[in-house]
C-alpha cells in the first residue's frame, strides 16, 4: 500500500531535485540579472521550475512535497539573499493550499499541472510588495510603467505551463525507461 | 574552495543568519540615504576586524565588477544617482553575506537539531545545501560524456538541455536518492523524533557577543543618521 506521508527516500529525492534545480535554473540568471523589468527573472526561471517541480510531484506526489522544494531551494538562497527564501516559501506554500484546496492532493496529473504552473507565478506578487518595502518605494514605481510588466506576468503564467508540460514528456519518458511510476 | 577563503572565526550559525539578514534589510533601506555608504564600510570593517578578510576579497572579488556592470547598465535610464544606488545595493548583498558564504551547513544543522527542528527539515536542508556542487559536477560529467559522443553542448542549446542534459541528471537522482536513503537509514537513522545525541555543536562564544555588539552598534548609529537624514 502506498503510504500518504512523506518518508525518508522523498525527503532525500526532494532534496537532491531542489540542488539540482537550483544549478538549473541558475543558468538563465546571468541573462536577466541586471534588468529591473519586474517579472523577467520569474519568467526565466519559470522555464525550470514547472519541469522539475512536475518530476518531483510525480515521484512523490504527496501533501507537503511542493512545500519541501520550495523550502530546500530558499535554504541555499537564504545564504545569498533573505528574500529569495520567503519568495520561495510562500510561493509554495500558496500553490500547495491552492492545489490542497481544489484537487485535496497530488493524485491527478491535473493537481500536479496546476501546482507546477502556479508556483512561479504566486511568487510574483511577493517580490512585488519585498522589493517595494525594500526599495523604499511605492508597488506601482516598483512595478514599472507601460504594458510590459502585465506581459511578463502573463509571459511567466505561459513559460510555467509550457515548462510543467514539458515535465510530463520527461516522466513519460523516464516511466518508458523504468525510472518512474506514473 | 570555501576552505581556503575560510578564517579562523565563524561565527555562531545562527548568528551569522541574523547578521545576513539584518545587514541587508537596513542596507535596503539606507541605500538612498548618504550614510549608505558609510554603513557598508562600517560592516566591512567589523567582518575584516573578526577575520573575514580573506571571504572579503573573496566576495568583493566577484561582486565589484558585478555591482559596477549592474549601475552601468541602469546608468542611462535611470542616471547618476539611481545607478550608484543599484550597484550598491548589489554590494550590499554581498557584504550582507560574508559570514554566512563561509558558514558550514552542518554546524546550523547540528544547531538547528540541538533547538528540536523536525529531523526531515534539516536533514533536507543538510542534503540540499551539500548536493549544490555534487551536481553541478554530475552535470560537468553529463556534459563532457556528451561532448566525446559529438553532441554540441552549448548550455544555451534547448535540444541539449532537454535530451542530453536534464533527462540524465534526473536519472541520475533518482539513482543517487535511492542510494543515499539506504546507505542512511543503514546508519540508523530514523525520520521519526526520537532522543538522539548531536555531537560537535557549535557554541555560542565570547568573540560572537562582541562581533553580535559591534554590529548592533553600527546598525543602531547608521539607522539612527538614517532617520536624521530622512527627517532633516
Amino acid at each position: 500500500m502506498e503510504q500518504k506521508n512523506l518518508v525518508m527516500k522523498d525527503i532525500i529525492f526532494l532534496a537532491i531535485l531542489s540542488a539540482a534545480l537550483l544549478l538549473v535554473s541558475g543558468l538563465a540568471m546571468p541573462l536577466v540579472m541586471f534588468t529591473d523589468i519586474f517579472g523577467l527573472r520569474q519568467m526565466a526561471s519559470a522555464l525550470f521550475f514547472g519541469l522539475f517541480l512536475v518530476i518531483g510531484l510525480t515521484k512523490v506526489p504527496k501533501k507537503g512535497a511542493l512545500l519541501f522544494i520550495g523550502l530546500f531551494t530558499g535554504v541555499v538562497l537564504l545564504f545569498m539573499s533573505p528574500v529569495m527564501f520567503w519568495n520561495n516559501v510562500i510561493g509554495a506554500l500558496a500553490a500547495e493550499l491552492v492545489c490542497f484546496l481544489i484537487f485535496r492532493g497530488y493524485e491527478s496529473k491535473a493537481s500536479k499541472f496546476v501546482a507546477a504552473t502556479l508556483f512561479t507565478p504566486l511568487t510574483l506578487p511577493v517580490t512585488l510588495v519585498s522589493s517595494a518595502i525594500i526599495k523604499n518605494e511605492t508597488i506601482s514605481s516598483v512595478w514599472g510603467e507601460g504594458i510590459l510588466p502585465a506581459f511578463m506576468c502573463v509571459g511567466t503564467v505561459l513559460v510555467s505551463a509550457f515548462s510543467s508540460w514539458l515535465g510530463f514528456k520527461i516522466c513519460a519518458e523516464l516511466k518508458r525507461t523504468g525510472k518512474l511510476k506514473l | 574552495m570555501m576552505d581556503r577563503i575560510r578564517g579562523k572565526y565563524a561565527a555562531f550559525p545562527l548568528l551569522a543568519l541574523a547578521e545576513a539578514y539584518i545587514i541587508f534589510f537596513v542596507g535596503m533601506l539606507l541605500a538612498t540615504k548618504p550614510c549608505f555608504w558609510g554603513f557598508l564600510l562600517a560592516v566591512l570593517f567589523v567582518d575584516i576586524l573578526f577575520g573575514y578578510w580573506k571571504t572579503a576579497v573573496f566576495v568583493l572579488a566577484i561582486f565589484l565588477p558585478i555591482s559596477g556592470l549592474a549601475g552601468l547598465i541602469a546608468l542611462p535610464g535611470a542616471g547618476g544617482v539611481k545607478a550608484l544606488q543599484l550597484a550598491g545595493r548589489f554590494l550590499c548583498l554581498a557584504i550582507a553575506a560574508i559570514p554566512t558564504a563561509v558558514m558550514e551547513p552542518v554546524g546550523l544543522v547540528r544547531v538547528m537539531n540541538r533547538m528540536g527542528f523536525p529531523r526531515y527539515l534539516t536533514l533536507g536542508m543538510l542534503v540540499t545545501i551539500r548536493f549544490v556542487p555534487y551536481m553541478a559536477e554530475e552535470m560537468m560529467q553529463i556534459r563532457t560524456a556528451m561532448k566525446s559522443r559529438g553532441i554540441r553542448t552549448g548550455w544555451y542549446n534547448p535540444k541539449f538541455l532537454y535530451r542530453a542534459l536534464i533527462i540524465p541528471v534526473i536519472i541520475r537522482i533518482i539513482n543517487i536518492s535511492d542510494l543515499l536513503t539506504v546507505s542512511i537509514e543503514t546508519r540508523g537513522f530514523v525520520m521519526k523524533d526520537v532522543k538522539a545525541t548531536v555531537y560537535q555543536v557549535p557554541s555560542w562564544s565570547f568573540k560572537d557577543t562582541l562581533y553580535a555588539v559591534l554590529l548592533v552598534l553600527v546598525v543602531v548609529v547608521f539607522s539612527g543618521m538614517g532617520v536624521w537624514h530622512g527627517t532633516g
